[in-house]
């Protein structure tokens, strides 16, 4: 890959120059030096190096030490994709990026210009693990970068959605294969870039395109579950409760067991978002005194210690999910 | 009910002793509760006369050779075989079964593969849950079980899924003499089984704790352990008995015990059993035995401690393996606590009866394992 710049144009290029995209067009503004549709901004002064200067320094630098990198298209074109949000408004920006730590030089550049055009911008780095999220607030950040190839489901790229102001813009990169299943479809709602084997993606926060993503989202997700789970468990607790009592079939001690089993399952989908990170092993434990007591029916080998157990990790999960919920 | 065609597979080549513990004896109660077949596939590491002991069980000699690792002809069995194999047990969660168990998973998604993981919290702690095929060969299980509830909450946290809980247990029918045994028959006898001085066993503190306790006995005890004894083990012994010419004779080395009927013989003279490990990898299989035989249970603070004695109802937990005097302390409370010794013959007994009896818990394993099959046939 080759960084061409010339007076009115960075442009990028295959190695064998059969190839080219042209990633920034020098802004045409009088008012401004011909620079650039931004504001008056005070370090353009100071420095006396203009923010087209320092925009093609960063995306030359990132090609540079980012030559080995299977990325290096991806990143330029996000440089040019993110260069019309950052420029918008004189306020300070947030940028959220999901991905891998080989992007750590692209990273450094891009914050660089960033901080060159309003020093209080922050680039937050997020490693690759979708609960990461949870811990931020909605709508806190004005654009975020996402590299598809970190491993990214469809409800992770949800929660980063979520996480963006209103006509805040998201990036998406790829240099593997497309995107398949759901993420294609949620993809086809955004402008595609491709150079060579690279696909940039540009997704920009609408009204409409939130509606469709908070579905799948992890807080959607989760009251989901929490409902689904709060059901499931008064069913439960009736049911146990007539365990309990010796008002049963084997066949209910089944079901309690199996309906636990689901419970458990739900629980571990949001292990992340639980304060009692205990709950899905007291329902694998109470799961376990229901088969214990219906196996204590089945060989008629009804021992009070079944009973007993059955009580006591009832007494552990019960409160300890009214707690929770 | 379906019947599995059930196929065992050890990381390691077998050895005849293993035939009678956990590793064999769980896949083979579950085979004559839920089974179609039982096939152990090994390379042969010796002869293997406890075989005998697993009526309808098959042993399958994998064709090793310099050239062909236990597990390299391991996976072309399965790759060979695939098709009879609905139920795949692994023992301990050992990279070696990466491929095997992702291979099995490719030709059966279909069958379930269970994991006994066999491990202590010092091994949860290293394992590499970072490296891919390390975690793809975890994912591949369907039922991961491990033997202490200490164990399953650090588990559950670190992976994030499903741990059972199924501890090592009895297979009544292999102890004809377990029932009959009565407390009156006993003997004044603090017993120990296992490779007597290894670092793990941790044997030299089960000895200086009975000669300290030996001083406060008011009715003599002697102390049996049985096992095979490690060199330095045997010099820690030579130098005790030149230390302490009186107390020496009340303590027995008795070397390995391969009979049978003979070992417990042991267990039903024996009032306590007393374990001195630093760690074990899931619980001892010895400890089942001793409380089936009403042995009251002294123990260091291993992962399944609080399991074994019921959180100290069915015996004692020494908090730190290490501290000789607290361990004589609590042997010596013991010793001199016959009411409570004769209580607990009853207790424990019926406590391992149903909690640790084999048959129960592949009762068990069937309705979890059949959970796992429902759950495949939705997918």
């Amino acid at each position: 890959m080759n960084i061409i710049v010339n007076d009115t144009h960075i442009i990028l290029q295959t190695d064998d120059a059969t190839a080219s995209h042209i990633l920034l067009t020098k802004p045409d503004i009088a008012d401004y030096s011909n620079v650039t549709t931004r504001p008056l901004v005070k370090s353009y002064h100071l420095i006396k190096e203009t923010i087209w200067d320092r925009f093609c320094q960063c995306v030359q630098d990132t090609a540079k030490h980012c030559t080995d990198d299977v990325h290096h298209d991806c990143y330029a074109m996000t440089f040019s994709a993110l260069y019309p949000a950052l420029l918008s408004n004189s306020q300070a920006k947030n940028v959220l990026y999901y991905g891998q730590e080989s992007a750590a030089f692209f990273l450094s550049f891009l914050e660089d210009f960033m901080t060159f055009l309003q020093p209080d911008s922050s680039l937050v780095g997020l490693s690759p693990n979708p609960f990461v999220f949870s811990g931020l607030a909605n709508g806190s950040f004005h654009a975020a970068i996402i590299d598809l190839d970190a491993g990214c489901d469809l409800r992770t790229i949800c929660d980063v959605l979520t996480k963006i102001r209103k006509n805040g813009i998201v990036v998406l990169y790829t240099a593997l294969d497309a995107p398949a299943g759901d993420v294609a479809t949620l993809l086809s709602h955004a402008a595609k870039t491709v150079f060579s084997s690279s696909a940039l993606y540009v997704l920009t926060i609408e009204p409409a395109l939130c509606d469709l993503i908070y579905p799948y989202s992890s807080e959607a997700l989760v009251l989901t579950y929490t409902e689904e789970l709060l059901t499931q468990i008064a069913e439960l607790k009736s049911l146990i409760q007539n365990i309990q009592q010796g008002d049963c079939q084997p066949e209910d001690c089944l079901y309690a067991a199996k309906l636990l089993a689901r419970t458990e399952k739900a629980l571990w989908a949001i292990y992340d978002y639980l304060e009692d990170c205990r709950l899905p092993v007291y329902a694998n434990t109470l799961k376990e005194a229901v088969m214990d007591y219906y196996i204590g029916l089945s060989d008629k080998t009804d021992h009070p210690g079944y009973s007993d157990k059955l009580s006591l990790a009832a007494q552990d999960f019960f409160p300890a999910i009214e707690t929770e919920f | 009910m379906k019947k599995y065609n059930i196929c065992v597979i050890p990381a390691y080549p077998l050895e005849n002793v293993q035939l009678l513990k956990d590793r064999i004896l769980i896949p083979y109660v579950c085979y004559r509760h839920f089974g179609n077949s039982l096939t152990i596939v090994t390379q042969k590491k010796e002869d293997y006369p406890y075989l005998t002991y697993l009526e309808g069980a098959q042993l399958h000699v994998l064709p090793c050779s310099e050239s062909l690792s236990h597990m390299e002809a391991a996976a072309s069995y399965v790759a060979a075989n695939y098709t009879e194999i609905d139920l795949l047990f692994l023992f301990g969660a050992r990279l070696e079964y990466t491929e095997l168990a992702l291979q099995y998973k490719a030709l059966r998604p279909d069958g379930i593969i269970y994991l006994k993981l066999d491990m202590n919290s010092g091994w949860a702690n290293a394992l590499p849950l970072d490296h891919t095929p390390y975690a793809a060969f975890l994912d591949a299980c369907d039922i991961i079980s491990c033997e202490a509830r200490r164990l399953q909450h650090l588990i559950c946290q670190k992976w994030q899924r499903t741990i059972e809980y199924i501890p090592n247990g009895l297979y009544y029918p292999l102890y004809p003499s377990m029932e009959d045994t009565v407390y009156e028959n006993k003997d004044n006898l603090i017993l120990t089984v296992g490779r007597i001085g290894s670092v793990q066993k941790n044997s030299h503190v089960l000895l200086y704790a009975y000669a300290l306790s030996y001083l406060r006995f008011t009715t003599p005890w002697d102390l049996v352990m049985i096992g095979s004894v490690t060199p330095e083990f045997q010099e820690i012994y030579d130098v005790f008995c030149r230390e302490f010419p009186e107390i020496a004779p009340h303590v027995h080395l008795t070397g390995s015990i391969s009979d049978k009927a003979q070992l417990h013989a042991y267990y039903r003279r024996a009032k306590i059993f007393a374990l001195t490990s630093q760690m074990e990898g899931g619980s001892p299989n010895v400890y089942a035995e001793a409380a089936g035989f009403g042995c009251t249970i002294l123990t260091t603070d291993i992962d399944c401690a609080q399991d074994m004695t019921d959180h100290e109802r069915l015996g004692r937990i020494v908090k730190d393996s290490e501290n000789i005097p607290a361990y004589a302390q609590a042997l010596s409370a013991l010793c001199s606590d016959q009411v409570y010794l004769e209580q607990n013959f009853t207790a424990i007994r019926e406590y391992i009866h149903h909690y640790f009896d084999y048959d129960h818990i592949a009762e068990r394993l069937r309705l979890i394992i059949e959970d796992a099959a429902s759950e495949k046939e939705i997918l």
